[in-house]
């Protein structure tokens, strides 16, 4: 499925968290470029998800300056104008 | 219209449509996410083959070998509801769409169990988790309590270790219930703190949780725990209520099975923890996935 336009993606996540790899996995199958920030490793990106998205779980992702809690593909779809 | 449709990504239902796919039919799965319980296992050491695996690492094996066979497949998909029209044609409903099959394989297995107290919804995902293996590191030298006095809570307070300042496992007896060997384990540990006889009340906090309120079974007074963590690790229940209405259930909410993984619908199977079937364990879920698939198989094949 080819982008229109490009999307500014980030997703934070950790390396064993079954959300965060579906995402990522969709995210992929779907060509979608995204910046990855691993909490676990990345001590600031932690407190910067935590304070933008109010959140202290993962995933979280950042598209077009949004936050989207957790694997919530229908608001994915709709801010990266993909179709199902 | 479908031949079958599978609902779950957990090892039942990964196993079913492996041997779905090898029959040709015409199939999809749905799924909201991948491996179940299984996902959120720290280390799985009895699965043949692989003598210690993080969970998430067999799940993700586990899908790209699913993947490799042709099956459609909707992932980040949930299934409300399931009606029966005519008394054979499932209609499988997610947020997005009505899928319309012959038959159905149920394998969604088990969701955790809540606590049920004021502010557990409220704090849901800002400091409460069920996810050891997801949030874990976002608690770094934080003060965290685990519900939780079997297997899964101290394996939790274990993984914890690695991140938090201080661990309370909280217990609802007056002890602990897990394995002597891990209990053996956490005695070593210097920053794990057992509190018995404990009985929840209230999960409190401003933005994050901030502290956690209960009572011990000896005295009626409210004591009032500083954490900024709390892990809930207190079992799991069948995740059977978008069917229970189609196929018949036993007192504990799981899909009554034969030896056939034939419910009381005829073209409706189901595997893995859903079920009645006696141990909840991985290679049990993945060999009933394998059993559905072939049981629905021959039953389409009959017409």
């Amino acid at each position: 499925m080819a982008q229109e336009k490009k999307h500014q993606v980030k997703v934070y996540s950790t390396p064993a968290c079954p959300y965060c790899v579906t995402l990522k996995a969709y995210l992929e199958e779907k060509g979608v470029e995204y910046e990855h920030i691993d909490v676990a490793a990345d001590k600031e990106g932690a407190k910067e998800m935590i304070e933008k998205s109010g959140q202290m779980g993962v995933p979280v992702s950042e598209i077009d300056g949004e936050i989207i809690i957790g694997f919530d593909k229908a608001k994915i779809n709709q801010l990266l104008g993909i179709e199902e | 219209m479908y031949d079958i449709i599978i609902i779950g990504g957990g090892p039942a239902a990964i196993s079913a449509g492996i041997y779905i796919a090898r029959k040709k039919l015409k199939a999809l799965i749905i799924t909201k996410d991948w491996g179940g319980q299984m996902a959120y296992a720290p280390e799985i050491q009895n699965y043949p083959g692989f003598d210690s695996i993080l969970g998430m690492d067999l799940v993700n094996k586990f899908v790209k070998h699913l993947k490799k066979n042709e099956i459609e497949i909707k992932e980040g998909e949930e299934v409300r509801e399931v009606g029966l029209a005519d008394n054979s044609v499932i209609k499988a409903k997610t947020k997005s769409a009505v899928y319309q099959a012959k038959s159905l394989i149920v394998a969604t297995g088990r969701v955790a169990k809540k606590l049920g107290v004021p502010g557990e919804k409220e704090f849901f995902g800002k400091g409460i988790t069920y996810c050891v293996t997801c949030d874990a590191p976002l608690f770094q030298d934080k003060r965290v309590a685990v519900i939780g006095r079997a297997n899964a809570g101290l394996v939790t307070a274990i993984e914890l270790t690695a991140y938090a300042s201080k661990i309370y496992i909280i217990a609802a007896g007056d002890k602990l219930t897990a394995d002597e060997a891990l209990q053996d384990k956490i005695k070593k540990i210097d920053k794990i703190e057992i509190i018995t006889n404990a009985k929840i009340s209230e999960i409190k906090g401003d933005k994050f949780v901030t502290s956690l309120i209960y009572s011990n079974g000896t005295e009626d007074q409210d004591k009032e725990l500083l954490v900024e963590g709390i892990f809930l690790a207190i079992g799991s229940l069948a995740n059977s209520s978008f069917i229970k209405n189609l196929v018949e259930l036993n007192k504990q909410g799981e899909i009554k099975i034969d030896n056939k993984n034939r419910t009381s619908q005829p073209n409706i199977f189901a595997a893995g923890d859903i079920t009645d079937v006696s141990h909840k364990q991985i290679i049990i879920a993945t060999g009933e996935g394998a059993k559905a698939a072939l049981n629905a198989y021959d039953f389409l094949k009959k017409g």
